[in-house]
């Protein structure tokens, strides 16, 4: 078959249709991951428009340019836009379009959870942009800190415009975790295993890794201030047993690892581009896959740095001081990797290797600062000043900024199939550069005479005048450098020349594909043999553009990748993926509806719209799977392998362990805060206590194990080709279920005291309900098992949906446990028999 | 699961420690171990602490002496090299991290 022929039926399989039908259901990731940066570009520009709001405020004292309540909106809505709506995304979209095609994959895992998590993020912002609009825009800092966003200080709704904004973005953060973990670790060319994957997969693995358990915190405290917002119980609330620092330790326990989040990817960009711009090979992958996985993990030990003024013990102090000057190593051992790349090489100064060093010089300045604002004593003397504003500036715009714009530049070509002009974007990278440093070095002095942050003005003869000044002059130089690269971006676009399919000689997958990628991606796969596939094999593009790698032609009208061993990389299944839908966008429309019913106060809509999101995924799952046993198929070049649903360890498979990672995360959290009340929270123990009978508790905990015994002989049953008894087994289960969930329920309302007088009674609510409502997941998935079996989807080979029911009810039923002993184990000495 | 504890072994270990130890500290000046002094400077919190720590560096110096060494599950050097830095860095981190367990602890 000619290359032509080939791309002409891949594209009629993986193609997007025309006109706004595309755009609504287009679950491409090249389409999404552009969409996202785009996206995200647009709410920097935003957020950008409102820094320039503050400095042109602070430029003098006395500034009467905008008022206080407008001047907390804006910084409010700038620290939130520029984290939540810009930086996360903008990664994400870079890794949604790039990951394919740098592990020789035809799309991710889950297309239509990419395609959900951007309407989500769509939905979302716009809440935040409308409220904005309207005047009505959070101005509780971009933190959100107790007791300043209580009901009591915060009457308004906009503190609820930004705990459910930013929550519903967050379900599209999580959405994109999940995908990019399972992609990275499943979706990748045969023969790639872990130690061949290119560099910048690992960084964006373990960025992934950590948003999977960093953002479920940050999830849980939104969602149970805004129930004490709500309906008045008092998590926070020290007057009944609440306390306002477990808002900081749940959302510094997101916060901190996030800064780490944001920061990662950018390496990951400075380690791919780099040693192209120098033309010598990376050195030291071992040493950076293993500092990145340290400083995944050390990230999540330093959170109480955040909160050193706060008053907790000197010994915590000590023990997250250490931590916090000690999370440098990791990061120091990438940046010796990156000059000696260098020192071998033969570094070209072109553009993207320009803003590379200015990242060397930003970024360290930033390592440096934090290292000092690690140390107690100086921690105290800065805290809350513009020392501190300086000091993240550098670390986020150094840290991040500059390397994506680096990576802008260097995958311009693979975006637009263009290249730019050099000369305005060495201008542009000048202005910034410049602009950049005259606003943040001089903002640590401003910090270090005393100029606390988030003041919308200050009197004369302080000595902070000149600072202010320099700074906000800075900023704006620094804005027509950002304007010069966007015009830079468009001309290149509309007049740049055409790029060729390796502009860079570069030795990465995404060089093979054709100039501008097709929809596909690649009309055959490649095996890889080493970490640069393109360094040798120069005519590789040509070879699978012709179809002689792997899957090189479209069978029954399907959209096929291959599923790889996680560690070795051998072939391990055929990923059949699903085509474009209109499902996302509307699921994403009843999660909204949650969401806004939430926020205006229509609190009966809300378990309403749950249902509708229940029952749309239910459909989500339907059109899956298959009715007949395949065995293995051809792949071309002499391999054959079995579709998904026939393969052990499947892509939904793995993705249900992730999102069960994702959700013990949320639940250990929502632990830690119960043993935190519990330990430091004023009025405890609470002055009523739960009481549990061992009739109730035993009847839960006998439902819990009948559950586990009827699905252990469903499975298998199932796996010895008893379906009919697999189907009761799986009715028995469904039926214990229902028991444990309305007995966890009577549980409650028996003997739990109510919600709003303590924080007690709040939180063992809170679990309960948590207990309950996966009780009732479990019965779902079973019940949808059930059902599968039923329409001959199931069978020995076809096992992986009783795989994935296993694991959710498993947890499910654990969960039940955990909470019951959680509850009744304090109050056991109060048991009555 | 094999993967994860060959390759994360020793950053696990940090992990766990670094709860424990923090959650012990939390704990004990719940319990008011800190209030009071046994010897010295030194109160009822170091000495729950101090040997917690010097269990939870055991159990790290006992990941890394097997950290990397199981090539069955870690075929590629790189992979090797990666797990020994884990390794290393939770043994290290744990020493740095938890040091401070030997100043006389008060829930100041």
């Amino acid at each position: 078959m000619s290359a032509l022929k080939l791309h002409g039926e891949l594209d009629a399989v993986w193609g997007v249709p025309r006109g706004w039908r595309g755009v609504l259901t287009s679950v491409n990731h090249s389409d999404l991951g552009i969409r996202f940066m785009v996206a995200a570009g647009i709410y920097f520009a935003i957020g950008g428009v409102l820094a320039m709001l503050i400095r042109a405020q602070l430029a003098t004292p006395r500034s009467a340019f905008i008022g206080p309540e407008i001047y907390n909106q804006v910084f409010t809505m700038h620290g939130s836009l520029m984290m939540f709506m810009f930086a996360i995304p903008f990664f994400e979209g870079l890794a949604m379009y790039m990951l394919p095609k740098l592990l020789g994959s035809r799309d991710l895992a889950f297309p239509r959870l990419s395609a959900y998590g951007w309407w989500c993020y769509v939905f979302g912002g716009s809440i935040l942009l409308v409220a904005m609009a309207v005047g009505l825009a959070p101005d509780g800092g971009w933190f959100m800190y107790t007791p300043l966003a209580s009901k009591t200080y915060t009457p308004g709704i906009n503190a609820d415009v930004w705990l459910l904004g930013i929550t519903f973005v967050e379900i599209s953060a999580v959405c994109a975790s999940i995908e990019i973990t399972v992609s990275v670790l499943k979706l990748r060319a045969p023969g790639m295993s872990l130690g061949r994957m290119p560099i910048f997969a690992w960084y964006i693995l373990v960025t992934a890794l950590m948003m999977v358990v960093g953002f479920p915190p940050l999830i849980l405290a939104s969602t149970l201030l805004e129930i004490e917002r709500a309906f008045g119980w008092p998590f926070f609330d020290p007057q009944r047993g609440g306390n306002p620092l477990l808002w900081q330790h749940l959302f510094w326990l997101f916060g901190h690892p996030e800064v780490y989040i944001i920061f990662l990817p950018a390496a990951g960009v400075v380690s791919t581009v780099l040693p192209v711009m120098v033309r010598h090979t990376l050195l030291g992958y071992g040493w950076i896959v293993g500092s990145i996985l340290v400083l995944g993990f050390f990230s999540f030990g330093l959170w109480v740095h955040h909160m050193f003024a706060t008053g907790i013990p000197h010994l915590a102090l000590a023990l997250f001081s250490a931590a916090s000057a000690l999370v440098a190593v990791p990061t120091v051992v990438q940046l010796f990797a990156w000059l000696a790349t260098m020192w071998a090489g033969r570094p070209q100064m072109r553009l993207p290797m320009l803003y590379i060093a200015g990242f060397f010089f930003n970024f360290l300045l930033g390592g440096l600062t934090g290292v000092m604002l690690a140390m107690v004593p100086f921690n105290w003397q800065v805290h809350d000043t513009a020392f501190v504003t300086a000091h993240l500036h550098y670390v986020l715009i150094g840290g991040f900024l500059f390397p994506m714009l680096a990576g802008l530049y260097y995958w311009l070509p693979r975006f637009t199939a263009r290249r730019s002009h050099p000369l305005l974007g060495q201008l542009g990278f000048w202005l910034i550069f410049v602009g950049f440093n005259v606003t943040f070095l001089v903002m640590h002095l401003t910090g270090l005479l005393g100029m606390p942050r988030r003041v919308y003005t200050y009197e004369p003869g302080l000595g902070w005048e000149w600072p202010n000044l320099v700074s906000s002059l800075g900023s704006f130089v620094m804005a027509f450098g950002f304007a010069v690269v966007v015009i830079d971006g468009g001309l290149a676009i509309v007049f740049g020349r055409r790029s060729s399919r390796n502009p860079w000689r570069a030795s990465t997958l995404e060089w093979a594909l054709p100039m501008p990628a097709p929809s596909y991606n690649l009309a055959s796969l490649p095996h890889v043999e080493s970490r640069e596939p393109l360094d040798r094999r120069h005519k590789l593009a040509q070879i699978l553009a012709m179809g002689e790698g792997y899957l090189g032609r479209t069978r029954e009208g399907l959209r096929e990748t291959t599923g790889v061993e996680v560690v070795s990389g051998r072939v391990s299944e055929i990923v059949i993926l699903p085509g474009n839908s209109w499902l996302p966008i509307v699921t994403a429309a009843a999660t909204g509806a949650f969401f806004l019913a939430l926020l205006l106060g229509y609190y009966w809509l809300a378990p309403i719209a749950l249902l509708g999101v229940a029952s749309l995924l239910w459909r989500w799952a339907a059109p899956l799977g298959a009715r007949a046993d395949l065995g293995p198929i051809d792949i071309g070049r002499g391999a054959s392998a079995p579709p998904h649903h026939e393969a052990a360890e499947a892509p939904g498979w793995w993705g249900s362990v992730f999102a069960l990672v994702t959700n013990a995360t949320f639940f250990t959290s929502l632990l830690f805060g119960y043993a935190f009340l519990a330990t430091v929270g004023p009025g405890w123990p609470p002055p009523v206590m739960v009481q549990p009978s061992l009739l109730t508790g035993g009847v839960i905990v006998g439902a819990v194990a009948l559950a586990f015994l009827a699905e252990g002989f469903a499975f298998r049953r199932a796996l010895a080709g008893d379906l009919g008894s697999a189907g009761t087994g799986l009715v028995v289960a469904i039926v214990a279920l229902l028991a444990s969930m309305l007995g966890l329920l009577a549980f409650g309302w028996l003997g739990l005291p109510s919600p709003r007088d303590h924080a007690y009674g709040a939180v063992t609510w809170v679990m309960l309900t948590y207990a309950a409502l996966h009780a009732f997941i479990a019965l779902v998935v079973l019940a949808f098992v059930r059902r599968r079996i039923a329409a001959g989807y199931v069978s020995r080979a076809r096992m992986l949906e009783p795989r994935v029911a296993r694991l959710w009810l498993r947890y499910g039923l654990a969960a039940m446990l955990i909470v019951l002993a959680a509850i009744a184990l304090p109050g056991a000495a109060s048991w009555r028999w | 699961m094999a993967l994860v504890t060959r390759l994360f072994g020793g950053l696990l270990v940090w992990a766990a420690g670094f709860s424990v130890i923090y959650g012990a500290h939390g704990l004990g000046c719940g319990l008011g171990w800190g209030e009071r002094t046994v010897l010295g400077p030194f109160t009822p919190l170091n000495a729950a602490l101090i040997p917690l720590w010097l269990a939870c560096l055991l159990v790290a110096a006992w990941a890394l002496r097997h950290a990397g060494r199981d090539h069955a599950v870690l075929r590629e050097p790189a992979l090797r090299r990666a797990a020994v830095i884990g390794g290393w860095a939770g043994l290290v981190g744990l020493v740095v991290m938890g040091a401070p367990v030997l100043l006389p602890a008060h829930c100041l």
